[in-house]
């Protein structure tokens, strides 16, 4: 599967529902879904039945001290097997703490101790999910002075120990690229291609002293370069555009995934075709 | 993981610290401080503190435009600057638990009752209540209204035990002020005009998909109350009758039920 798609959010519901875009597939936010009833259980229904849907949650906090919250990993099960999606990715991450949630992706410290604690904690998600895991990397403002190894090493690490997939997020790379000093380039080419699922592509703001991944622009040109060297390097992949803050009509939106459809035909052309690793990896493999 | 544990908590606490990274400094002990000593790498460009200030922004504000969503109404009434304030202090107190933000303004109605924002506006709790009713209608749980066929196939005499089933995302509202207005007029995106210190009723609910609500007296307000907690129709008349007129007490239980049905609000009977 590397079709484009687009984020599902509720501004567009009435559109969608509406013209039906021409798009590959959907990633919706699964916290948003996982609720009683009502509109958007009912929204989600009917687009499922037209478009693959990709299940993105924010929730999980891997990297968390505190114990999985197996209340959630439940809910999300059910979700699952409502909309049967294409896979379940989260972010490489921690939430919250304590019982708290501070509804942020906050980054962790790159050390042998934490890549054991998230790996067992992925292993008992997929359990509980059956299902391979999809491990996203996380835009970040700071970093820990005990860490002992790059982002991409401690990102690899555990994909490779827990035997999970990647979402790499091409506009997080740029901006950590940028907040802390290292090389996009040389995180793409350190990221093991065959484990790389899925795409993700988004704006950001530049603020002066930091970059801040804000999901509230077109994505910029330096980041349709990167994507295009990912391309590359990696090789075609499912691609979606984020937008989650100053949301543009739907238009705008699907003609961003149309861009990056360009830019990978473009790529691909110049290039030769190249092979998918994926395919040969079925996405429900425990299931 | 007793680092990882203790680190996590650490910038927690910095995070959520109401006036910022430095002032929540300023309140660790000497246990945290031992921690924070290096904990975080600050360069030429960006130094420590205001890395954490990045999140600690994000915090904030994610969660204040999270809840003003909820509260559009409640912002109206006592301006940005009022309301930034009292998300500020209800953060303090009720930092979010849930991993839905959906739930993270959830107690902030029983909240600003206690909050002083309540003496300059003291009609902000029962709006905030109101608000919060659609808020739960909106997404509550599906199910099928109760077909009148149904009931009229019940023999008379089974009707004294009958209990009825409402619909799960029906909200009982009762304020003591007159808060339904506030609510229309920012429907209507109209100017707020003052509440009344007059007690209101309202019912909340979802026909299907569509968010509905209709204003009501006191007496169907006892009535649906009773029948929410489980009364039978006999003992939804006997309320009645203590309300109103006892002679049309039957009459007037089964006027209110036929409406309910019609509205949709009933999805079973036992009995």
């Amino acid at each position: 599967m590397t079709g484009f798609g687009i984020g599902l959010r509720k501004q567009h519901y009435a559109e969608i529902l509406d013209v039906w875009p021409q798009i590959d597939w959907f990633e919706v936010i699964s916290e948003n879904f996982l609720v009683p009833g009502g509109r958007p259980l009912a929204t989600l229904e009917r687009i499922a039945e037209r478009y693959p849907i990709v299940l993105h949650g924010v929730s999980l906090s891997i990297g968390s001290a505190d114990p999985l919250n197996h209340a959630y990993l439940q809910q999300l099960k059910r979700l699952a097997g409502q909309v049967q999606p294409l896979w379940v990715s989260d972010h490489l991450c921690w939430t919250g703490v304590g019982g708290h949630n501070l509804h942020d992706l906050l980054p962790l410290p790159y050390t042998p101790n934490v890549v054991d604690h998230v790996v067992d904690r992925l292993r008992q998600v997929q359990d509980v999910l059956g299902r391979r895991f999809v491990l996203e990397n996380v835009s970040t403002y700071l970093e820990f002075n005990s860490s002992t190894m790059p982002e991409w090493e401690f990102l690899t690490t555990i994909a490779e120990r827990a035997d999970c997939e990647i979402l790499l997020d091409i506009n997080n790379i740029y901006v950590s690229a940028f907040n802390h000093g290292f090389d996009a380039q040389h995180y793409l080419r350190n990221v093991p291609a065959a484990r790389v699922r899925q795409y993700h592509l988004a704006g950001h703001s530049n603020r002066g002293t930091f970059l801040h991944d804000t999901h509230d622009h077109p994505v910029c040109d330096d980041v349709w370069a990167l994507y295009a060297d990912a391309l590359r390097v990696i090789g075609p992949r499912a691609t979606l555009i984020e937008w989650d803050d100053h949301i543009p009509p739907l238009a705008d939106v699907v003609a961003q995934a149309d861009k990056a459809r360009q830019i990978s035909r473009s790529v691909l052309q110049d290039d030769g075709p190249r092979r998918d690793p994926t395919v040969a990896v079925e996405t429900d493999h425990r299931a | 993981m007793t680092d990882l544990a203790a680190t996590q908590r650490l910038l927690w606490k910095l995070i959520t610290a109401p006036e910022g990274t430095q002032a929540g400094l300023e309140q660790l002990n000497a246990d945290e401080l031992a921690l924070y000593d290096g904990l975080v790498r600050g360069d030429g460009r960006l130094s420590a503190v205001e890395r954490l200030d990045v999140y600690a922004n994000m915090y904030f504000f994610r969660l204040l435009d999270c809840v003003r969503d909820d509260y559009p109404t409640l912002v109206q009434l006592i301006g940005d600057a009022a309301f930034h304030n009292l998300i500020t202090d209800y953060l303090l107190a009720h930092p979010p638990q849930h991993f839905s933000l959906r739930y993270a303004g959830e107690k902030l109605c029983s909240f600003v009752e206690s909050h002083p924002v309540c003496q300059l506006h003291p009609a902000a709790g029962d709006l905030a209540q109101l608000e919060w009713a659609f808020v739960e209608a909106f997404d509550a749980a599906d199910a099928t209204p109760l077909d009148v066929s149904e009931l009229a196939a019940i023999a008379p005499e089974r009707w004294g035990e009958l209990q009825f089933e409402l619909h799960p995302s029906l909200r009982l509202v009762s304020t003591e002020w007159s808060v339904l207005l506030l609510w229309e007029a920012r429907q209507g995106e109209e100017t707020l005009p003052p509440a009344a210190n007059e007690e209101q009723y309202v019912r909340v609910w979802r026909s299907g998909l569509r968010l509905r609500y209709r204003p009501m007296n006191r007496l169907e307000s006892v009535a649906l109350s009773a029948v929410r907690d489980g009364a039978s129709f006999a003992e939804v008349c006997a309320l009645v009758a203590e309300v109103s007129d006892e002679t049309t007490a039957a009459e007037q239980a089964a006027s209110l039920l036929a409406q309910w049905v019609t509205d949709e609000l009933v999805v079973a009977c036992v009995g």
